[in-house]
């Protein structure tokens, strides 16, 4: 006690060596700020994830090679085996104390390709003119074709588009195409297209359609669960526009962001961004790439001129006659009014949405339409499977259409267990019995492939020059993928893995262990990970904050360190007198060593205290109601678009004793150098 | 559409050998090359194999392909294949597995489509680059064009059981747009290609394929017999998968004018 006595009047004594103090207080103060950030950050990403698909806990099986994530890495999905007899293993997992939801899921990617906007325009115009004949189908047909006449007329006139679409071409290619739009632009072909739909069609398909560009793919990477059940298992979904696929139906959910990124009308995608951009600060003036994109919007007026119907053309041509103050033709017009500046843009934009889009066919995909989703289908090249488009959605509070998690699609079972070629036990069947039926069931053949003369076979004479071979089979359309399925064949089909939402205060840990327990007493391979890996990538942000946080920490303290170390030091110098009257009148060396490692102490505990108590008032005052994340893209680390600060009493405490530490450890030297102080030098020193 | 162009790819290889390989000189396997004749260049022997794979008349084959896996699961797909080498249009007909069936594929003129029976979607694609999303090439399914694709350097003979075979390294040409930029062909003395891998840019090896069996057929146009592919086996090395490819019920003889369009294929899905 009377060594704490010595050292805190030694450090009254010493206004100097309150440095150290306050050293150890601004480290405390922004260690503080840090740790309740990254808990901040920490909460709110295992919100996010937990609210949005991974669930407290994810649920598989245990022979897998992987471990589930919902949000994939670049790796793609993991490899993960069925869960035997999901249907009874649910039923058990949902009785488990702590567990309120079993959201059977699986992740993967599709990819949906699009065609150019004629092949688009003519794909629709295909489609009527394979209708049975009728008064309705020769009037649709009509419509269509003098639409397509228009489009094509377009396409003959616009000299730039055909001269960058023959740049790459052979010469006699090159003459081939030209020779195709001179046909195209007489109106002796637009009879023979009245006479001939699908004859003209093929020729328009094969001839003029590759004309106007490439189509492109779009990658749609996709949750999929029992659709019904997911909405009311995770908070954060929210219907955006659509609805949800009726229960025994397959379907598509699009979030929203995937929708408005690479469903839109390019042109109208353009003015989002550079709208999004605009708000930021950027300038036509400043920035290059906002002129760019301004540029790209000419660039795409094609693309909506030839979806634009005539009775849409007429309107836009109306409306923009106002907008601009003068009439004309809807083409001119619309090029003058997507020649963008800063001092027209915000106004053209607002008018663009009021005015103009309700004219305009603004996606390419709208609820009730039919996608055709692609999945690679190992050396087999490609599976594709349609599957209809229900609405949209987005998860709330989680960044907007830039935001990842919703640019993901939401996929029923089904419809995924046909993307990942999961057969049924019944097609396993039928295909072992083609092959032996084949007299194709042979072993698997050794690696070393060694030569061996090649056999000739006779083939049987043709018979003639007649039409070779059986004619092929027809098919019924309906046979593919069918739409509807029951229930046992959603979660009959092979669920690979599923998200357990816990009760409110449910302990993940003790859960897991839970079903660690069952899953020995039933001898079910289960097994479980938490949302911080089933988030992937997303959750190893926090793992990164955390690291960098560290990283901060440790440069900091041998900050402290040195600095009051060699403050210490400097004192402790100045202290030889006074040491060695101490030493004169009984006080052993290690005494004195204590009185001055303590007065480190002091000062490291005290100032730390203080610091920390700063820190919170600083959170208090500046983060009080949270921190207002305004970029989107941010959000789903923050569990919204606030981040609340985190600072529990043991995580102060533990500041307290870092920095406090750091302090101590910066004073043993100091302190071992001045207790060596023998008192005879001390006096001789005086003496001098 | 997926399908066809979709199965293509294991098929990819064996189909650019199917469809273009027939003819390996029978009379030549009858009476192999005496040991001391000389030799013709290696460009020699690529035009010899080449000419032999092309033929006049119009095409059409049933094509069974059958994937092993290591995990010992078993896929089959089944193709109807029709060709007609004079225009270079291909329409290829899924039969087999039953979900796809009813889809194709169309090569006609500078535009390859693919058709999703199911919706009825056509999805056209281009010449220049790999059908969409797979490492099947337009050239998979074209004539065989060795000698004006590929720059070729002899390595020597290999004798096996008595019978020697070619060894010929092939490195593609400069522009030229193939599946595999090597490939090292084993070729035997009535040039029957019997044994071929296929090499990525690195050298690491794609794909191997052994060439079981040839089938003699008479080309009604050319009046003479060529030899399409019978049976290949093909190695996957990357997965370990093994094809067996059997084109079935080959007829040469000219098709319908009207086989290769859209409205063919798609009036086999009611």
């Amino acid at each position: 006690m009377a060594l704490v006595s010595f050292a805190f009047h030694g450090v009254l004594a010493r206004p100097r060596s309150w440095v150290v103090g306050l050293l150890a207080a601004g480290s405390a103060a922004l260690l503080t700020l840090g740790v309740a950030l990254v808990g901040g950050i920490s909460d709110g990403t295992r919100r996010s994830l937990i609210e949005s698909g991974t669930g407290d806990l994810q649920l598989y099986n245990a022979t897998s090679t992987g471990t589930p994530v919902v949000v994939q890495d670049s790796g793609g999905a993991p490899e993960l085996q069925p869960i035997p007899d999901f249907a009874n293993v649910e039923a058990r997992v949902r009785a488990v104390d702590g567990v309120r939801e079993v959201v059977p899921l699986e992740v993967g990617g599709a990819w949906v390709f699009r065609g150019n906007y004629l092949d688009e325009k003519l794909s629709s115009v295909r489609a009527v003119a394979r209708e049975p004949a009728s008064p309705a189908r020769e009037a649709r047909l009509a419509l269509l074709g003098a639409d397509l006449e228009r489009t094509l007329r377009d396409v003959v006139r616009d000299d730039g588009r055909r001269a960058e679409a023959f740049a790459f071409l052979k010469e006699d290619e090159a003459r081939e195409d030209r020779l195709a739009l001179e046909a195209v632009a007489e109106p002796a072909f637009w009879e023979r297209f009245r006479a001939e739909p699908l004859e003209t069609l093929e020729y328009l398909e094969n001839r003029v359609a590759r004309q106007v560009g490439e189509g492109a793919s779009i990658d749609v990477e996709f949750l999929a669960s029992d659709l019904a059940l997911f909405p009311r298992a995770f908070p954060r979904f929210e219907l955006v526009s659509g609805s949800l696929p009726p229960p025994g139906q397959r379907g598509l959910m699009l979030g929203q962001g995937l929708y408005e990124q690479h469903f839109k009308l390019p042109v109208a995608a353009l003015l989002d961004t550079l709208h999004r951009e605009r708000s930021r600060g950027a300038t036509f003036a400043q920035d290059e790439s906002l002129r760019t994109v301004a540029e790209r919007c000419l660039v795409e007026l094609p693309d909506l001129l030839a979806r634009l119907d005539a009775e849409r053309s007429q309107a836009v041509a109306q409306a923009l006659g106002t907008l601009l103050g003068h009439p004309g033709e809807v083409e001119p017009l619309l090029r003058e009014f997507l020649t963008l500046d800063d001092a027209n843009f915000d106004a053209r934009y607002q008018q663009f949405q009021d005015v103009l889009a309700p004219h305009l066919p603004l996606y390419r995909v709208r609820p009730g339409d039919t996608l055709v989703l692609m999945s690679p289908n190992g050396s087999l090249g490609v599976t594709g499977v349609p599957v209809r488009v229900w609405g949209t959605f987005r998860f709330k509070g989680l960044g907007g259409d830039l935001s990842r998690v919703n640019s993901l699609g939401l996929l029923d079972l089904v419809t995924a267990r046909f993307l990942a070629n999961r057969r049924t036990q019944a097609e396993d069947e039928e295909v072992r019995k083609d092959v032996e039926a084949l007299g194709l069931a042979q072993p698997m053949a050794p690696t070393d492939l060694a030569l061996q003369p090649a056999a000739i076979i006779e083939a049987p004479e043709p018979g003639g020059e007649g039409p070779p071979g059986a004619a092929p089979p027809v098919f019924a359309r309906h046979e593919a993928f069918p739409e509807h399925f029951t229930p046992e064949a959603m979660r009959g089909g092979g669920v690979l893995q599923a998200a357990l939402v816990l009760e409110p205060g449910a302990d993940a840990g003790a859960v897991a262990e839970r079903i660690d327990a069952l899953a020995k007493e039933t001898g079910a391979p289960l097994a479980t990970v938490d949302w911080s890996e089933a988030g992937g990538l997303l959750a190893g942000v926090v793992g990164i904050t955390q690291v960098v946080l560290l990283a901060l920490a440790a440069l900091m303290s041998l900050f402290v360190v040195m600095v009051s170390g060699s403050t210490l030091l400097l004192l402790a110098r100045e202290r030889v007198g006074e040491v060695g009257t101490l030493r004169a009148v009984g006080m052993q060396r290690r005494e004195v060593f204590a009185v001055l490692l303590c007065e480190g102490l002091l000062l490291g505990v005290l100032g730390a205290g203080l610091g920390v108590g700063l820190g919170v008032a600083l959170l208090r005052l500046v983060a009080g109601q949270g921190l207002p994340v305004r970029d989107e893209s941010l959000q789903v680390f923050m569990g919204g678009n606030v981040l609340m600060p985190q600072l529990s009493a043991t995580a102060g405490v533990v500041v307290v004793a870092v920095v406090g530490a750091v302090v101590v450890a910066a004073s043993l030297v100091p302190a071992w150098r001045g207790s060596a102080v023998l008192p005879i030098e001390a006096m001789r020193k005086r003496e001098d | 559409m997926s399908l066809l162009s979709s199965s293509l790819h294991g098929f990819a290889a064996a189909f650019s050998l199917l469809v273009s390989a027939p003819m390996v000189a029978a009379a030549a396997e009858k009476a192999p090359v005496p040991a001391a004749a000389p030799q013709p260049s290696p460009v020699e022997v690529l035009k010899q194999i080449d000419a032999r794979m092309s033929f006049q008349s119009d095409y059409r084959g049933t094509v069974r392909l059958r994937e092993l896996r290591k995990d010992g699961t078993e896929h089959l797909m089944e193709l109807e294949v029709y060709r007609r080498d004079s225009s270079r249009d291909l329409l290829i007909y899924v039969t087999k597995p039953r979900h796809l069936a009813g889809g194709g594929y169309l090569r006609i003129g500078r535009n390859l489509w693919e058709y999703e029976a199911s919706t009825g979607q056509w999805q056209r694609t281009t010449q220049r680059g790999n059908i969409v999303n797979t490492v099947s090439c337009e050239e998979d399914f074209d004539r065989s064009q060795l000698a004006e694709n590929y720059d070729v350097k002899d390595e020597g003979v290999e004798v096996v059981n008595g019978t020697s075979f070619r060894k010929l390294h092939l490195t593609v040409k400069s522009g030229r747009l193939v599946s595999f930029e090597q490939l090292r062909l084993w070729v035997d003395p009535s040039f029957n290609i019997v044994k071929r891998i296929g090499y990525a840019p690195s050298g690491r090896v794609l794909r191997s394929d052994v060439i079981r069996s040839y089938q003699a057929i008479k080309d009604p146009l050319a009046a003479k017999v060529v030899y399409p592919y019978k049976e290949v086996l093909e190695v996957e090395e990357s997965t370990g998968s093994q094809f067996t490819v059997r084109y079935d019920d080959v007829v040469l003889g000219a098709l319908s004018p009207n086989m290769f369009t859209k409205t063919w294929l798609e009036g086999r899905v009611r």
